[in-house]
């Protein structure tokens, strides 16, 4: 086990768990007020603060060697290179005839 | 193959030999499986070969057995061909070559190289065996499916593959299969190289082979899933009738396609390739690990850059998992994205360059051996550099223009497998066989496999090459005896079929030798034949369960040849005192 | 049984190695927990790319219930609690509460299976089918998968009330390393589902 192992800490567990639903309530409030491309952004940056506070106080990575944290960050980096090149290409590729520049 | 010795109950025939948790055993499992899977695949390509040299002419003999379905009067029809080329490429990629170099290899000899008493996970490595197993067992018997097996390509690009016969089901649920195997023993290399060095084995003393099953271990890992995804999402498509590939307002047979589309057949492609560039370096690291490691136990000196060797495969791992697009450079890609993966994909080849370059310097003053593991390490050098250097003008995307598809494509990525992966792992054979049987191959026998197999793989693959700059298309069942563009170099596919015919005859050289050296090969009269420095060498032979009977202790980097004041002229790694 | 002979020759199953800090299955469940998050990426990055292609998406909350969307949420998140106090039980050596708890656990999963179940039942009523369009065959893909993984987890879960359970009174440290890896799994899948909900129902 690591070797500094806080093994339970309810009023924290609590605390996050509250967290996370608050915030799960406030990602369902922005969908109602229909943003737009904003409210996508914001929920995307809710949401993955959310994952964060999972990952780290509910999943120990907090306490868990850099090596595992680093491995975790790379591979978020793999998949957001993984989604970002294609998306980006296809969103702006044009796809009629009339949406190709004149040259 | 391992002897188990009293120190535990004895163990039933099926729980030793069949389902047994010894990393040697499944070791050796994984080796005769994918070297029998080999010579299926090879035996695929030959039957192709009669196709591609005598269009349309029917094979005597062996071409009535395939029946009415797949030749008809011994003639192959179009949609055989196929399936021959698909089937060849899935099964030398994923249940030959891959499961030989990193599972075979990687099983036997990891452990046993970091001083290990076995894999970290046992049971799991069972069960990738077993995986692996039954993932094979059915792409053979999708041979057997009325429709036959897939045939649309190793690559399964829809919209073709979407709508092709169930064998395409089949491969589907195989590599399903086949990626959950392959997952877990990545997971199992990992940890086990992390957590189960022996004491002084540092991440710097570990030989270049363990360090070449790690990088390849976390692209497996990493690069695996998005194909397992996709695999869903193809397997979708063909059972539920959904549309992840298929455009709106497909035509097929003169109708619209009775789908919602609103997919994108690309889709498939970047996904495929996310995991398929990578493959191909899973492809090639354990392979360049086994050179290494005969190398430097052939020239009784250390690897020159080593240290550069040990930078450039993590740089190269890295690097590989963001080229892929380099394979979808002519789909209609904008230039920002082209230009990004050429640039990307010309870095990639700086760390391969380094590698090759080091094992080459690495000869100079060396003190070499000539024995056939050496034989087969030392051709792979400039076999695989010929490859490599052919990529070159396929990774630059004006240039690949010309020359995507073409027989051209088919030479350079056969060059870095055949006479380069493939023959470094007959090395590896012919290298490590006296440690798991206490006998050594003949080495007239692997000199009669050597020369003719290095002849004929630059008979079959280098009029490719030609084929290809003069434009000839790739999975053209009549050879492209169609195109008129095609005249002048068709003959090669005469030569390129007897160069292959020719290679098969070869490899019974081999096989006899593999089979008759394990009952009546001269017997090794040292645990350490080759008098190398790494551990496996320092086990019993062949290495009991548990491997090592002392404890086991590094004191110094794996290569330590010739060094000046040591009473010999190498310095096992496990020895205190030279 | 036989095999057990080679896992005895393996060490750092219970505790951790100097140098690395871990035992082996916490090493091995996050490198397994990095290939699930390429695999939920690509499925993911699949739903970016096919709607950044697409001409017109559908309105998606017309086809998806988020009242049952968020109840499911908060189920999940509960059984993510749950099993983080049946872990600190046993480091209580409280059996009988880390049984609870984890019971709890399977018994929250098996009510979010629940209401999946119904709502693709509702969604089959209405002949809503991935063959209708890219939208619900991502839909039914990515929570299919999803719904997978939660049915491996309940039957893992399961398993270490039930069979699994002996190996407490073996080896204590043992068990609660297990159980730990069990509840970083778990806690993954809860995980995934944040990012499920928002993007299939918000979205």
């Amino acid at each position: 086990m690591e070797k500094n192992e806080h093994i339970s800490d309810p009023k924290k567990e609590a605390l996050i768990y509250l967290s996370i639903l608050a915030l799960t309530a406030t990602v369902i409030g922005i969908h109602y007020l229909n943003l737009g491309i904003w409210g996508i952004a914001l929920t995307v940056a809710i949401v993955s603060f959310e994952a964060c506070l999972l990952a780290y106080h509910f999943m120990h990575l907090i306490h868990t060697r850099l090596i595992i944290n680093i491995i975790l960050v790379l591979t978020v980096l793999f998949f957001l290179g993984l989604v970002f090149w294609p998306a980006w290409d296809i969103g702006y590729s044009p796809r009629t005839p009339s949406e190709y520049s004149v040259n | 193959m391992s002897s188990e010795h009293s120190s535990h109950h004895q163990e039933s025939f099926i729980s030793k030999y069949i389902f047994s948790t010894d990393h040697k055993t499944i070791g050796i499992q994984y080796g005769i499986s994918s070297l029998f899977f080999l010579l299926f695949g090879f035996g695929l390509m030959m039957l192709m070969r009669w196709q591609l040299a005598y269009p349309g002419q029917p094979l005597p003999v062996i071409g009535h057995w395939f029946g009415q379905e797949y030749m008809p009067g011994g003639v192959m029809l179009p949609g055989f061909y196929n399936q021959l080329g698909a089937m060849h490429g899935t099964i030398m990629v994923f249940l030959g070559v891959v499961p030989l170099g990193f599972a075979a290899f990687g099983n036997y000899i990891v452990p046993l190289q970091i001083g290990a008493k076995d894999m970290a996970f046992p049971r799991i490595n069972m069960a990738s065996y077993w995986l692996f197993f039954v993932a094979g067992v059915m792409m053979l018997v999708s041979f057997f499916l009325p429709g036959g097996p897939a045939g649309s390509g190793w690559t399964a690009y829809p919209p073709l593959a979407d709508f092709a016969q169930d064998g395409q089901t089949i491969w589907l649920l195989g590599m399903f299969l086949l990626i959950i195997s392959s997952l877990l023993g990545s997971v199992n290399f990992i940890v086990t190289i992390f957590q189960l060095r022996a004491p002084g084995m540092t991440f710097e003393r570990l030989p270049f082979f363990v360090w070449a099953q790690l990088i390849t271990a976390f692209l497996l890992l990493l690069a695996f899933p998005p194909l397992e995804g996709a695999a869903f999402m193809q397997l979708f498509d063909r059972l539920l009738g959904s549309s992840f590939f298929l455009p709106s307002g497909l035509f097929i047979d003169g109708q619209v396609a009775p789908v919602s589309g609103g997919g994108n057949a690309l889709l498939w492609q970047h996904l495929f390739w996310f995991l398929g560039h990578p493959e191909v370096y899973v492809i090639i690291l354990p392979a360049l690990g086994i050179v290494t490691e005969i190398i430097a136990n052939n020239t009784r000196k250390c690897i020159s850059g080593f240290n550069y060797m040990r930078y450039s495969v993590i740089f190269l791992g890295f690097v590989s998992m963001i080229v892929w697009s380099h394979h979808t450079y002519l789909t209609g890609m904008g230039t920002s994205i082209t230009s990004f993966f050429q640039i990307t994909t010309m870095i990639v080849s700086v760390p391969s360059v380094i590698m090759i370059t080091a094992l080459f310097i690495s000869l100079w003053g060396g003190s070499i051996r000539f024995n056939a593991p050496m034989l087969f390490a030392l051709a792979f050098l400039p076999m695989f550099g010929m490859g490599g250097l052919t990529g070159l003008p396929l990774g630059l995307a004006a240039t690949d223009i010309p020359l995507h598809d073409t027989y051209y494509v088919i030479g350079h990525f056969h060059y870095v497998v055949a006479p380069g992966v493939i023959f470094a792992l007959f090395a590896g054979i012919y290298y490590w066989f006296p440690k798991a049987t206490g006998r050594k191959m003949n080495e007239k026998l692997a000199h009669l496999h050597f020369w003719p197999t290095l002849i004929t793989m630059n008979l079959v693959f280098f009029p490719m090459l030609i084929q290809g700059f003069m434009g000839m298309n790739r999975r053209l069942y009549d050879g492209g005896a169609t195109y008129l563009l095609n005249a002048d170099v068709l003959h090669w596919n005469v030569v390129i079929s007897w160069g292959a015919w020719a290679m098969g005859i070869a490899q019974l050289a081999f096989i006899f030798n593999f089979f008759y050296s394990m009952f009546k090969g001269e017997k090794v009269t040292s645990d350490n034949p080759w008098e190398a420095t790494t551990l496996e060498w320092a086990t019993p032979t062949p290495p009991p369960h548990g491997n090592f009977t002392k404890p086991i202790t590094v004191y110094r980097e794996p290569y330590e040849y010739s060094i000046e004041g040591a009473p010999k002229d190498y310095s096992p790694q496990h020895e205190k005192n030279i | 049984m036989h095999t057990n002979d080679t896992e005895e020759l393996v060490p750092y199953k219970v505790e951790s190695r100097q140098d690395t800090g871990l035992y082996n299955a916490k090493l091995g469940i996050w490198l397994f927990l990095a290939s699930e998050i390429m695999l939920f990426g690509s499925l993911f990055s699949a739903y970016i790319l096919l709607r950044v292609g697409s001409f017109s998406w559908p309105v998606q909350s017309e086809f998806l219930n988020i009242p049952i969307g968020a109840i499911n949420s908060v189920i999940l998140l509960t059984s993510s609690i749950f099993i983080i106090k049946a872990w600190t039980a046993l480091h209580e050596n409280d059996f009988k509460k880390y049984k609870k708890f984890m019971t709890m656990t399977i018994i929250a999963a098996i009510v979010f299976l629940c209401f999946k179940g119904y709502e693709y039942a509702e969604h089959f009523m209405h002949h809503e089918y991935p063959s209708k369009s890219v939208f619900l065959a991502l839909y039914f893909l990515l929570t299919g998968v999803h719904a997978l993984h939660i049915l491996g987890g309940i039957i893992v879960n399961a398993y270490y009330i039930g069979p699994g359970a002996k190996l407490w009174s073996e080896n204590k440290k043992w068990f609660i390393n297990r159980i730990e890896v069990a509840g970083l799994y778990w806690h993954f899948v809860d995980l995934v589902w944040l990012f499920l909900f928002s993007t299939l129902y918000l979205m």
